[in-house]
Order: C-alpha cells, then structure tokens, then sequence
C-alpha cells in the first residue's frame, strides 16, 4: 500500500465507521459497540505505525485537487503526530466510557456516529498540510460537534447549542476572512513551506493575523470568546470529555500553534507585536478563567473555566516563544487532554452514579467512591501544577522558557495561576475526602457488584489518570509526551524562521 | 456533435411534451418524467460538448451573425442549463407525487421551462424578450393553481409586474437597436449602446430577478405557490433574468455599481425580513431575496473583471438553484404533513422524517456558505474575488451575509430538533417527495466536492 | 417634425400610464394604466428611429411583438381579477 495513502486513511476510518454506525438499529448494541471499537483500534494501529514511520524518518503526504489551483492536502509531520496520537487514545477510552454512560439512553445510533465524524475532523486538522485543509476540517468539526452538544434535545440543550453554533459559526466565517486575505498576498499557504510573507508586514498581513487569530479563538476559548463552552456543559459527559480534552477546544490550540510557527513565524510575528497580542490575550484567559472558575459550585462548569485557563497556558507557550516555552505549550496540549478528560470522566460517574452535580453536595463522596475520587485527584492536582503529575512539567518548561527569554512576570502568572487552581481545586479534595458524607444527599444508583460503579466507567479515568501520573515520572524518557514535544519543537525550529 | 444541437433539445423538448400533455392528459406525468430525462442527458450533453469543444454560437436560418437570431452556448450557460435540468427533474418528480395527471400543472411547467432553457441559449437580445415573457406568464399563473385567495393576488401582482418588466425591457432593446442596428447580445457587447438602452432592460430585469428594492412581488408569489412550483420559482425562474442581467450588464458595464449597492441592500433586508416572518415557506423566499442580493454583488465584481468572480457567480447561482430547490421541495412536504406552514408550529412535522430533516440541513448548509458544500466553493471564489480587487465592503458582506443566512435558517432546524411530539396529527408524505427534496441535498453537498470540471468550464467563453 | 411628436406623445403616455400603476390601488385601473402605459412606450420605440423612410421593419415586429405579449398578459390579468373578486378579495 503506498505511504501516502496513509494519511487519507487515518480520517476515513472514523469517517466510515460514523457513516456506518448512523444505520445501525437502535438495539443492536454488540454491532454498533463493535463498529465503534473495531474503528477506535484501527486508528490507533496506524498512528503506532505512522509514529514508527516518522521517528525513522518517513513521510507521509496526500493532496487532492480541489479548488482550481488549490489542493487539499494531508501530511504527517511531528506535530501532527502529536495531536492525532492524543485523539486516537483519547477516543477509544472515551468511546469505552460512553457506551457505559449512555446505557439506556436513547439515539445511541446517532450519538457515535456524530461521535465519529468528530473524531474524523479531528485527525483531518492534525494532518491537514495547508490552510485550505485546516479551515475545512474546522468548519467540518463544528458541524459534527454540534449536534452531541444538543443531543439530549431538551430545551436547554438547544439553547446552549444555538449560543455554540454562533461563536463557531462567526468563528469560522472570520477564519476564512483571514486565510483568503493573507492568501490574496501570499498565494497558497502550504504549513511545511510557510507563507510567502513581504519583508514589512503591510496592513493585510497583520489584519489577517488578527482575523485568523480570532478565528481559532473562538474554538480555543481565549478570552472574550470562550462564553460558549460553560454553556456547552449541559452536554452529556463523553462529549464534554471529548469537547475539552481532545476535540473543540484542541483544534483551536493547534489552530494557534500553526499559526504561529508554520504560518507566520514567531521572529515576523514578533517584529509587528503579534506576539505581545497573543501573549496579553492569554494571560487575560489564564486568570479570568481561573477567576471564574472560583464562583462556580456546578462542578463541570467549574472544569470548564478551568478548561479555558489551561488550554491558553498552550497559547502562551507560543507567545513566549523560545524553545523551552514552546516545549512547555506543545507538552501541555497532551498533558492538559489526559489530566482534564480525567477529570471530566470523574465528573460524569458522580453524575451518573450519585445525581450529583454541584459541590456543595459532594461532601464524603471519596468513601462512596474512592477510585473516581482517587482519580479526580490526580487531575486536580496536575492541573494545579504539583509533581509528579504530568501538569507539573508542563508549567516547569513554561516558567523556565519565560526567564529565558526574558519575561519573568510571566513565571509571576503562572505561580498566580497555581495558586489560583489550587483555590478552587483543593476545597472539591477536601469536601471529597474529609468531610462526612450527609444523608439524603445523593440519589444513589447502588453498585453493580463490587465495584463502585459501573467498570467501564471507571477503566478509561484509571488509564488517563495513570498515563497522566507516567507522563510526569518517566518525563525524561524516550517515549513520554514530553521527548515528543521536544522532537516537535526542533522540527518546528528548522521549518519557517 | 455541434454543442448547439443537445442544446436546442433542452429548449425544444420540454415545448413539445407541452403540447403531448395537452393532446393526453391522463399521460402527463409518464410524459413529463420522459422530457424530465430527456432534458437532463440533453444539458448534460451540453456541458460535455462545451468542455471539450468550446462554446459555439451559430444563428438559426443561417443568416449572419447581426441579422439572425443567435443560439450560443458557452461555460456559463451550460452551467445554468444544468442547474435547469437538474432542479427541473427534481420538481418533475415531485410534481408526479403531488398532482393528478389531469391537472393544468403539466402543460404549464413544461411550457415554463422550454421558456428557461431558451432564455439560458439564445445569444439574441429580442429571442431573449419572448422567452423571458413566456416564462414569466406561465410562471404567475402556476402560482396561482393553488386556488386560494391569497396566491390569485401573489400572481396576479407577479403578472403585473411581470408586464412592467417586460416593458422596461423591450424599451431599452429597442434603444440599442435603434442604435446600433443589431439585436445579437455579443454585437451589442461590441458596439457599446447609449447608456440609456442599459439602464432601461437592467431596470426592466433587475424587476423581475426581485432585486432590492424592487423585491416586493417575489416573497408573497414564492410563499404562496403550491408545492413544486415554488421550487420551480425560486430556483431557476429568478434565474433567467439574472442571467440575461449578467449578459446586459456586459454590455453596459456602468450599471455594476447600481448592482452592489441594491445587492448589498437585499442581503441586508431579505436576511432581516427572513428572521421575522411566521411560515416556513415565507422565510425561504426571503432567502431569495438576499441570495439574489449576493449574486448581484458577485454579477457586479465579474462584470468589472474581478479574478474569480465569474466562477464564484456561477457556481453560487448552479448551488443556490439546488438548495433553494431543495429546501422548497422539502417545505412543500411540511405543508403536505400539516396542512399549513406557519412556523414554528409546523415544525413538529419534521420530528419523525428524518430524511426531510437531512434535506433541510444539508441545503442550510449549502446556503449559508459552510463546507463540505458547493455553497462554500461559491462563497469562497467570491470572497477570493473581492479581496483581490480590493473591494474589502463586498468582502464583509460576502462574508458577514453567511452568518446572517445561518440566523435565519437556524429558525428552521431548530424547532425541528425538539424531540418533543407535536400537537397536530402529520399526514402521511409520499416518499418521493421526501427524496427529491433529499436528492437535490445532497447534489449540493456533492458539489461542493467535485469542483475541478467546473473551472474549465466556466472559463470558456463565447 | 411628425416624428418628434409622437415620440413626445408616446413618452408622455408612458409615465401617465406608469404614474397611475402606482397610484391606483384597483385592479382593472391598474391593468389598463398598464396597457396605456405600455401603448406610449411603443409609440415611442416606432417614432424614434426619426423615420425618414418610413419605420424601420424591425422596430415594427419588435413593436408588435410586444403587443401580443401585453394582449397575452393582460387578458391572464383579468381572469385573474374576476375569479378574484369571486373569491371576494382586493387585489
């Protein structure tokens, strides 16, 4: 099979498989759970051969004509392999954890092939080589997220999916705004190439830099345009899981990190201020979303402002720039998808389990189930930035890229950010663990044998949070997160500026 | 094969099915689905010959070019003959589902689109008259089949202003004959009449392509038709004067300005107007308007030579056609499950017809610009086409116009997605209705897909 | 000089019939301003070529044309209107 067949494959996979699974009757849940995981193991085959290729020096590319004299086109680089290994792990445990969650649900059929074609947009911006590609894997993920978000149909649930249609929708409309101005000056942009910039960036250039900037902002939650995600929440929790870790709110920090170093360059976009734009945009979301997170007792909405600070400490990585900072970024975007899916996984089984949705009711809960707990902690305390976890490396090269460029208010922000996550992390640990459980508080759905809940409920938090926990201990091996990104950051350094 | 020949096949057949429905009623509908065929492989025989032999023009009776009556096609046109064929078949089909046999609907439809597809053929400015005249009578009277009230005053003011129209329109001919002597479009395009002979057939065409501000007919005629009909409207007769607009405004390139500042006008008012009607069909032909407002922009920016624009008009007035088409067809069905469509009460119709549900989301998608769609292939053709030329208003709006269209078609999935059973008891929907409306989805979608054969062809001029 | 004329009539014609179109809110008045207005407009095409060898044949079929068109549409028209007014409606 030639190599370049590769790349087209690993998006037709969940593309297929989501087609094929919309037919399935409603009760055939052994072929549709078949389907899902056959596919899910499928794709995860290839990104392990994909990661072999790659490390021993392959490549992979398609391209398509498309548009007259524009191509679609699919490469594998370092970074794609990043996210597109994230998202492949990430949706075989999430799809293990949604067949548990939405036992007895109705329109199963529906939701994983919705759930599929997300995943296949998803590995389409990963790979996409050129801009054309990402805007329509893009616009292509807001289509097939859309209707998870609204799939339980009640009214609120519409409501939240109408306020989401609208910040992506605009969000995309002004992403191709931005790609066809700068493209109206620089001809195609190709990511492995880079755009052909002029020498002074003009005012096209730049107004096309904050287009597109505002554009992935949308989907990357940076402040002011992150007000759809909370809403978001009333979605049920696989999809929260996938929106916050893997799917949604990633593409837009890949979107970002693409823009940066492979679009423009970091050295360009410093020479205009882009850079201190971005900078300033995402410590503003590093503490607004902190801050808000503080106030809030329902306990997803809670992790969805925590989503928004996290996923800018990628953006920020970028802004810093330099090779550590950027390490630190790139390491981040699989580091924050394993600790906060998680968390989120964690936040369903009480759903789930208990009917138990704000803190305030969470009091003892760690005795009624230690795992889900035991779980909930590593996330809360890798988000907070305390070692081992993984979330510590993350923030380390983060803080030490800052000094090293010269930006020590920087590590300020993220010691501020800390203390910020330890805020409202910590009371959840201790309501969970130390305080006495109060009676009539939860509505108990009992336990199926021994186990606290359901096992495959409780399979997926186990192996994220543990990888989580791996990712930050054996940091310095060959094969952790951390190497990648590292691998990532040199090819990156030789690609554009 | 002369391109000419499949051509005059697309005009004549339907023209002569007319006059078999006349003469055999009960066979109407086996004779329209034949002519239906027969007009596709034709248009599609057109599309073929112009890819690969080039446009062709010859005048009948073999007189020369000034003096006799021009048949030619181009990229262009071959597109819009099939858009014709294609929406025309759909509607055919879901006519053949809708009406008895015996029944003024047959002989009307296939006399208004032998109209259409002479309009889209004819190289001759006064052949381009009749036709468009032709059309325009047997269009306002297919509204009004229904028999209720309301529709005999929709057309009966289409009628009119159909007349008025058709009146501008001969006027400014008859300036530019007067002028210059010759009737042949490409001559005149040569020769450069006196402004006045422009502003008058534009004026005359821009009425009855329901450009803002002079729009008020189209949304009470569209709304009000019966079933397929609507579709018939929307898509492909609206298209007829765009097309004769594009070609006049080559001939009197002055007037492109006029085109943005209305089309910009309809974009704005048909989206607003669009978010506060009450029935389904009534925010459907308010999309009518403001899409007729961004070809108009797209018209204006080809005219004067932006890069891109002429595929970027084309290839949004072939998706328009399919997806207007579609989400009619699809409207007509609500109305067939109801019994009426006012919004959002109608909606509850929808919950349990999932592929009418998949037509309307996929022509949404289509017309409000969003990929995998020819919609998006348009809308970014167009907004390549204006920031090129610097037009950065006209990119807004091309833009920014999208966003608006989601608003409003958002109001027709959304009361659709409430799980919640409606009210009223649903009349069972044939389900040939339901796959038209589905089919010419889907085509859209397709079309945004299989877009290369397209750029050649467009590029082929007369 | 004749030429002159009728071209001044005919546009007069015109925007009288066109003026009353708009103003009138009667069916039938409309559709008769219509053809008055439509009967200037073709006065005016035959009298503008100046006509110094009588009229120039094209306009003729151009004219007449344009005639049987407005006979067509008019006659549609006022079917319309009675079954209309049957129907007890304004138009």
């Amino acid at each position: 099979m030639s190599p370049a067949l590769l790349p087209p494959i690993a998006v037709a996979i969940p593309l297929i498989a989501g087609l094929l699974i919309f037919h399935v009757p409603e009760e055939r849940h052994g072929l549709r759970t078949a389907l899902n995981l056959g596919a899910a193991l499928a794709k995860l085959a290839l990104v392990v051969v994909l990661l072999f290729g790659v490390v021993g020096g392959a490549t992979y590319e398609a391209a398509l004509n498309w548009l007259p004299g524009r191509d679609l086109i699919l490469r594998v680089d370092a970074l794609a392999l990043l996210f597109l290994a994230l998202s492949s792990l990430l949706w075989l445990l999430t799809t293990v954890y949604a067949i548990a969650y939405l036992e007895g649900g109705s329109h199963r059929s529906r939701f994983f092939g919705f759930f599929s074609l997300c995943v296949a947009a998803t590995a389409g911006i990963a790979l996409a080589g050129n801009l054309l590609t990402f805007l329509l894997f893009y616009e292509l993920l807001t289509l097939a997220t859309w209707p998870l978000v609204i799939h339980r149909g009640t009214a609120e649930a519409r409501r939240a999916g109408a306020v989401y249609l609208r910040y992506t929708l605009s969000g995309g409309v002004v992403l191709l705004a931005g790609i066809v101005l700068l493209e109206s000056v620089t001809g195609p942009v190709d990511f492995a190439i880079g755009a052909a910039l002029p020498a002074q960036a003009g005012p096209a250039v730049v107004i096309a830099f904050a287009l597109m900037l505002a554009g992935l902002g949308v989907k990357a939650a940076l402040v002011p345009l992150h007000g759809w995600l909370p809403r978001a929440m009333v979605a049920p929790a696989p999809v929260s899981a996938l929106l916050h870790a893997v799917a949604v709110v990633k593409a837009g920090a890949f979107g970002i990190i693409r823009l940066v170093h492979d679009v423009y360059g970091p050295a360009y976009l410093a020479a205009f201020g882009g850079l201190n734009v971005l900078m300033g945009l995402s410590v503003a979301t590093i503490l607004w979303g902190s801050w808000r997170a503080l106030s809030q007792d329902d306990l997803k909405r809670r992790l969805a402002y925590s989503t928004v600070c996290q996923v800018s400490y990628i953006a920020l990585g970028m802004a810093v720039a330099g090779p550590v900072a950027v390490v630190g970024g790139l390491v981040h975007l699989v580091h924050q998808g394993l600790m906060k899916i998680t968390l989120f996984f964690a936040a369903g089984n009480l759903a789930e389990t208990l009917e138990v949705h704000r803190i305030s009711r969470m009091d003892g809960v760690g005795q009624r189930m230690p795992l889900t707990m035991g779980v909930f902690t590593v996330g809360a305390l890798g988000m907070i930035g305390v070692p081992p976890v993984a979330g510590f490396v993350s923030k380390w090269y983060l803080g030490a890229g800052a000094i090293a460029v010269e930006h020590p208010e920087i590590l300020g922000i993220l010691v501020l950010s800390s203390l910020l996550n330890a805020a409202y992390f910590l009371p959840i640990l201790h309501r969970a663990w130390f305080r006495p459980p109060r009676a009539g508080e939860w509505r108990d759905h009992g336990r199926p044998g021994r186990l606290e809940t359901h096992w495959m409920l409780l399979l997926p938090p186990l192996i994220t949070a543990g990888t989580a926990l791996a990712a930050g201990l054996f940091a310095g091996s060959e094969v952790s997160p951390l190497s990648w990104a590292q691998r990532v950051a040199e090819a990156l350094g030789h690609g554009h500026d | 094969m002369n391109p000419l020949l499949p051509a005059l096949v697309a005009a004549l057949l339907p023209l002569v099915g007319s006059i078999l429905v006349w003469l055999v009623p009960s066979w109407s509908r086996a004779l329209a689905v034949v002519t239906a065929a027969g007009v596709l492989v034709a248009a599609l025989g057109v599309v073929n010959r112009v890819a690969l032999d080039g446009a062709a023009m010859m005048t009948l009776g073999g007189w020369p070019e000034t003096l006799g009556i021009g048949i030619a096609v181009d990229g262009v046109g071959a597109l819009f003959l099939l858009a014709s064929a294609v929406v025309g078949l759909a509607a055919t089909a879901y006519g053949a589902g809708y009406f008895p046999a015996r029944h003024p609907f047959w002989t009307l439809w296939l006399l208004l689109w032998a109209a259409l597809n002479a309009v889209f053929i004819t190289a001759d400015a006064f052949n381009a008259y009749v036709a468009l005249e032709l059309a325009g009578l047997t269009a306002a009277v297919l509204v009004t089949l229904g028999g209720e009230r309301d529709a005999m005053a929709a057309g009966l003011r289409y009628l009119l202003v159909s007349l008025v129209g058709a009146t501008l329109y001969l006027a400014g001919v008859a300036v530019a004959y007067t002028a210059t002597g010759t009737l042949s479009l490409n001559a005149l395009m040569a020769d450069s009449p006196p402004m006045m002979a422009g502003v008058l057939a534009l004026g005359g065409l821009a009425l009855k392509a329901a450009l803002f501000p002079l729009h008020g007919w189209l949304p009470p005629a569209h709304a009000r038709a019966p079933g397929p009909v609507s579709a018939i409207l929307s898509a492909l007769v609206v298209k007829a004067a765009l097309y004769l607009a594009w070609r006049w405004l080559e001939v009197a390139p002055v007037a492109a300005e006029a085109f943005i500042l209305l089309g910009i006008g309809a974009v704005i008012w048909g989206s607003l107007q669009a978010l506060r009607v009450g029935r389904l069909k009534a925010i459907i032909a308010w999309s009518t308007v403001a899409q007729m407002g961004y070809l108009a922009v797209g018209l204006a920016l080809a005219v004067e030579g932006a890069a891109g624009a002429a595929m970027g008009v084309a290839w949004l007035a072939l998706t328009h056609a399919l997806a207007k088409g579609a989400a009619f067809l699809g409207a007509a069905s609500v109305v067939r499950a109801a019994g009426h469509d006012r919004w959002p009460l109608a909606a509850a119709h929808l919950r349990n017809r999932p592929v009418l549900v998949l037509a309307f989301g996929l022509a949404a998608a289509s017309l409000a610009g969003l990929p995998p769609s020819g919609g998006f292939v348009a809308k970014w053709y167009l907004l390549d086409a204006a920031m090129g030329a610097e037009r950065w208003l006209l990119a807004a709006v091309i833009a920014g116009g999208g966003l608006l269209s989601a608003a409003y078609l958002y109001r027709i999935l959304h009361p659709a997605l409430d799980p919640r059973p409606g009210a009223e008891a649903s009349h069972p929907v044939p389900p040939v209705l339901e796959w038209s409306a589905l089919g010419l989805a889907l085509l859209v979608t397709a079309f945004g897909v299989v877009v290369p054969w397209a750029r050649d062809l467009v590029g082929v001029a007369a | 000089m004749t030429a002159a004329i009728f071209l001044f009539l005919g546009l007069f014609l015109a925007v009288l019939g066109g003026l009353t179109t708009f103003l009138r809110s009667d069916g039938l008045h409309r559709i008769i301003s219509l053809n008055i207005a439509g009967s200037g407009v073709f006065l005016a095409l035959m009298a503008a070529p100046g006509g110094e060898e009588g009229v120039d044949p094209v306009a003729q079929a151009l004219v007449l044309t344009g005639i049987v068109v407005a006979v067509a549409i008019s006659g549609v028209a006022l079917v319309l209107l009675a079954r209309l007014a049957e129907l007890g409606g304004r138009s």
